[in-house]
């Protein structure tokens, strides 16, 4: 019996990922086992009690719910991320002094939970699903997790925390940046958030997770920003690019 | 005299922290800082300068072991300066962001 984890990041308000990943789950034969769904970034606002959609419609959280349910499977927000964007459990609301408006059947837990789903899952599917998700795996996978990250540092540095988590905890974490990810690799910029963190110091701060993988790919469309990069990146070609995904044996896209 | 704290005793404003600040943090903790817990303090914030993160205890030992040496970047001699969590008490009376509970 194949175990699968799934993975979301997109928020349920604007995009169609969380549906889609239900289509997914109702089409799995009963067979599949699912060992969780894992909320990340905007994806967590799933997670909130108190949805009113129109009234006849049901909310995002109730059809994960039912969902959850009726296939036995964990929902579960990253702790990090919730308290960020002001989703609390009783325990939370308790230590900051909120108010607590997780939804039922929801959990806060950390990113150990992703870090188990690298080791126990077969499978980690993420919604919405990229092109790696057709790529070939070799028959040996010697990458747990590669990272790829094509869009702009965002203000909390989120999908660099995933990679770390997982590092800290002895898995094999490879990262790629391209496109507007090249951003990332900027030396000495500005945290976007006030007093918030950096982007390259993060990257730099890979080396301390013994995550040495740290790749970055430019294409006719995105040429290297006019700027001194960070000094743990090395360049590889679209072909090599392909080599890491076909050893790798999750992936993961931002 | 320890500035105003959370509830696990981290510093609510992380600019309070000051060397007076940082003694009183440990005997809260029930130790009394000596030369070898102000080395692993100072390291712990020079990371935190560079790197802009609270570091895990994996980081931190390899930090160390590229700063103060082998000998002091093992979790036996961590434990014994800061017994418990060490990365995360070191992090406490060196002033640093509570490390995120996902990390």
């Amino acid at each position: 019996m194949a175990r699968t984890s799934l993975f979301l990041n997109q928020s349920p308000f604007t995009y169609h990922s969380h549906l889609q990943a239900m289509d997914y789950i109702r089409n799995l034969p009963s067979t599949e086992q699912i060992e969780r769904v894992f909320f990340y970034q905007d994806a967590t606002l799933v997670g909130l009690k108190n949805q009113q959609p129109v009234q006849g419609q049901p909310s995002l959280a109730e059809l994960w719910q039912k969902l959850a349910s009726e296939r036995g499977f964990a929902l579960q927000n990253c702790i990090a991320n919730s308290l960020r964007r002001g989703i609390f459990n009783d325990e939370e609301a308790k230590r900051y002094d909120r108010q607590a408006n997780l939804a039922d059947q929801f959990e806060l837990t950390g990113l150990g939970e992703m870090v188990d789903a690298v080791i126990s899952s077969d499978r980690i599917i993420q919604f919405p699903q990229g092109d790696s998700a057709l790529a070939q795996q070799t028959e040996s996978t010697d990458i747990d997790l590669l990272i790829h990250i094509a869009t702009v540092p965002t203000l909390d540095l989120e999908p660099l925390e995933l990679a770390m988590a997982c590092a800290a905890f002895e898995r094999q974490v490879a990262l790629i940046f391209s496109g507007d990810g090249l951003d990332w690799l900027i030396n000495k910029q500005e945290p976007k958030r006030p007093g918030g963190k950096a982007a390259d110091k993060l990257v730099k701060a890979l080396a301390m997770y013994d995550c040495d993988q740290v790749y970055y790919v430019v294409d006719e469309e995105h040429q290297l920003p006019n700027a001194t990069l960070v000094n743990n990146v090395e360049e590889i070609s679209f072909q090599q690019q392909c080599e890491l995904v076909a050893r790798s044996k999750h992936q993961l896209a931002f | 005299m320890i500035p105003a704290t959370d509830k696990d005793g981290f510093l609510a404003d992380t600019d309070d922290w000051n060397n007076a600040v940082a003694i009183d943090l440990a005997l809260s903790e029930g130790i009394s800082l000596t030369d070898a817990h102000w080395e692993v303090i100072n390291a712990l914030r020079a990371f935190y300068r560079e790197f802009d993160v609270s570091p895990a205890m994996r980081p931190l030992t390899k930090y160390l072991k590229q700063h103060l040496g082998a000998d002091k970047a093992t979790s036996i001699y961590l434990l014994r300066l800061f017994p418990g969590s060490p990365a995360k008490i070191a992090a406490k009376i060196a002033g640093l962001p509570r490390p995120e509970n996902c990390l």
